[in-house]
């Protein structure tokens, strides 16, 4: 369900939040040069906004397209076929993919790229479902994403530098959860009054306001060295020979094997649980499934903000614990308990950590590969080792519960959380970068 | 038997192909493509059979391979005075998959992803995508194809003669195991 996760922050604040990273930004313990622009509230705004409409777009590639096909008479071997290659290139693509964004000076312009080439994909699979069309539209959404991953956390790196970043996470969180949430409220409305062609032109026409936003961001005021961590110019310019510098980073090794666990344990807990509420619950089912795919997005949007900040005050580790924790209650709720509803309770632990990972991802690449002016492909490099456990964990737990029972796949995925949460306890590093005041 | 009533359709119309094919009403287009590929055959069979079947050279007949050419041909020669070929009203047919379940109550049921046959080529059951939310949580059932009922008048969608209840418990189709086909005859909804 990493289509459902993945995201970024609440409107209500926004006015507030949005002046206080402009104010301090210039404070002197910043590394920054001297007087690089500080973002104005309209780019940091615009900001919000793009990552709003763009979670919309990506939502639009989840698990429905299948559906979609089906409807168009698609075989399930064809679907099957077109979903695996997509999923390939989403995983082969992402090291590239952060190597493409640290090598470009104009990160605005290949985020506009990239959404313009997933809108036009997402057009292109509602209005031709033919199999050349959703083949090559599955292949262009899945290396387009590699890019513009990274390329947002790149532009609020840019935007806000290193100090301010934590916070900016959290907004971009919380704005990308309530993205996908609606989005996916959206889709489903229109699926079940209108049609399924009708869902994808919704979230497929919010490419618009997406490129409409971003070309609001000022792009004097993304500061090319911030937003390749802190550095003018990379150490290694060959991307190969920076990729192998960054295997010598440790912390990065030990959060990039946290991150797998992570996804072993989580991305088939949501897909099985759902199919645990269709086969338990005689009535609602559809609205158990889709309250369990929309609400965690909302503890999200509630929680990211509020991790951001903690993310500086505390440090970076307690929330990966805390992260991991509620994954492992998670994976043991969906293992003892009997009562399908409360099946939908224990999901929205999913937002807890959810709202974690949005935000501490790309802040812990930050902390430990920053200072490379790599930062871009350690996203890539970190993005790979959680496609791997995602594509592993779906096929090993369909295996678990098939031979065993969906008890002992949810048991098994709560046992790889533990060993995350051991891992992030016992080997992960606290990264947050030392204040430079006091 | 009420189940069975499904089937008539299905071998009603393979049937009035195969008696129109005999009869000779055949649009000119069928006509020309059925002609060419039985033109083909002696080629084809040559191309992929470069060597004789083992069982084939094991009978007396010294040459099998021209003598197989020599009947296409007298079967092209029989065909194009009589040409297997049928038309059909379109409303007449209709492509099964991805076609909506409904119960008898008119609830959705999912959509038909497959249809599996025996070994003889009978069809056996289809397979129903049935519950979940955008895709996610659905499960995919067996339902017995005899509990299908196609309405003449409504395309597009089929009524399943089961409940939700009795599909959702099913247990979940996987290709290769043993097939749990449910509904059937003495299925009571």
């Amino acid at each position: 369900m990493s289509d459902f996760l993945g995201a970024r922050l609440p409107r209500t604040k926004l006015p507030r939040e949005t002046a206080r990273p402009s104010a301090p930004s210039p404070s002197p313990g910043s590394r920054q040069p001297a007087g690089s622009p500080v973002p104005s509230p309209s780019s940091l705004r615009a900001l919000d906004w793009f990552v709003f409409f763009l979670a919309d777009v990506q939502t639009g590639f989840g698990a429905f397209v299948s559906v979609f096909l089906t409807a168009q008479k698609w075989t399930q071997t064809d679907i099957g076929l077109v979903l695996t290659v997509g999923a390939i290139v989403g995983l082969v693509g992402q090291i590239p993919g952060g190597a493409i964004v640290d090598a470009a000076r104009a990160q605005r312009w290949v985020a506009a790229l990239a959404v313009a080439a997933i809108g036009m994909s997402l057009f292109a699979l509602a209005l031709s479902p033919i199999f050349v069309v959703v083949f090559a539209s599955r292949i262009l959404q899945a290396g387009a994403s590699c890019v513009v991953g990274p390329a947002i956390a790149a532009i609020s790196l840019g935007l806000v530098g290193r100090r301010q970043i934590s916070v900016r996470l959290g907004r971009n969180a919380a704005f990308a959860s309530v993205g996908s949430g609606l989005a996916a409220a959206g889709m489903g409305v229109c699926a079940y009054y209108f049609s399924d062609r009708s869902a994808f032109i919704l979230v497929a026409s919010m490419t618009l306001p997406a490129l409409f936003s971003l070309l609001h961001i000022r792009t004097q005021e993304i500061v090319s060295a911030r937003a390749h961590g802190g550095v003018a110019k990379p150490e290694h310019k060959n991307p190969l020979a920076g990729f192998l510098s960054l295997l010598k980073i440790r912390p990065l090794l030990i959060f990039a094997g946290c991150m797998a666990l992570f996804q072993l344990a989580n991305a088939a807990m949501l897909p099985l649980a759902a199919s645990m509420m269709t086969l338990h619950m005689s009535k609602f089912a559809t609205i158990f499934v889709a309250i369990s795919i929309v609400a965690p997005q909302l503890i999200v949007a509630v929680c990211s903000p509020w991790v951001g900040r903690k993310a500086e005050r505390w440090g970076r580790r307690p929330l990966l614990v805390l992260c991991f924790v509620a994954l492992a209650v998670r994976g043991l709720l969906f293992a003892f308990l009997v009562n399908p509803y409360l099946l939908v309770a224990a999901q929205l632990l999913d937002g807890v950590s959810g709202a974690a990972l949005a935000v501490l991802v790309p802040l812990i690449i930050a902390d430990v590969a920053g200072a490379t002016g790599h930062f871009n492909l350690a996203q890539g490099a970190v993005g790979s080792a959680v496609g791997i456990g995602a594509s592993i964990s779906t096929t090993l737990a369909g295996y678990v519960s098939d031979r065993f029972d969906s008890a002992s796949a949810f048991a098994m995925m709560a046992g790889f959380a533990i060993l995350g949460l051991a891992a992030a306890s016992l080997a992960m590093p606290e990264t947050r970068p030392q204040p430079q005041e006091n | 038997m009420k189940g069975w009533e499904a089937m008539p359709t299905f071998g009603a119309s393979a049937q009035h192909v195969l008696s129109g094919l005999r009869a000779g009403k055949a649009n000119p287009v069928i006509l020309f493509a059925l002609m060419t590929l039985a033109a083909q055959q002696p080629t084809m069979a040559t191309a992929r059979n470069p060597s004789p079947m083992p069982w084939r050279s094991a009978q007396a007949n010294p040459s099998p391979q021209p003598n197989v050419a020599q009947q296409n041909d007298e079967k092209t020669k029989e065909e194009k005075t009589s040409v297997p070929a049928t038309v059909v009203d379109g409303e007449q047919l209709e492509s099964v998959l991805g076609i909506e379940a409904l119960s008898a109550t008119g609830d959705d049921m999912g959509r038909i992803v497959d249809i599996i046959v025996d070994r003889s080529g009978q069809v056996r059951a289809a397979i129903i995508d049935f519950g979940g939310f955008l895709g996610v949580g659905s499960r995919k059932i067996a339902v017995d194809w005899r509990s299908l009922h196609f309405n003449p008048k409504k395309a597009g969608a089929v009524a399943v003669n089961l409940t939700k209840n009795q599909l959702r418990v099913a247990p979940v189709y996987k290709p290769a195991e043993p097939v749990v086909m449910i509904g059937g005859p003495g299925a009571k909804p």
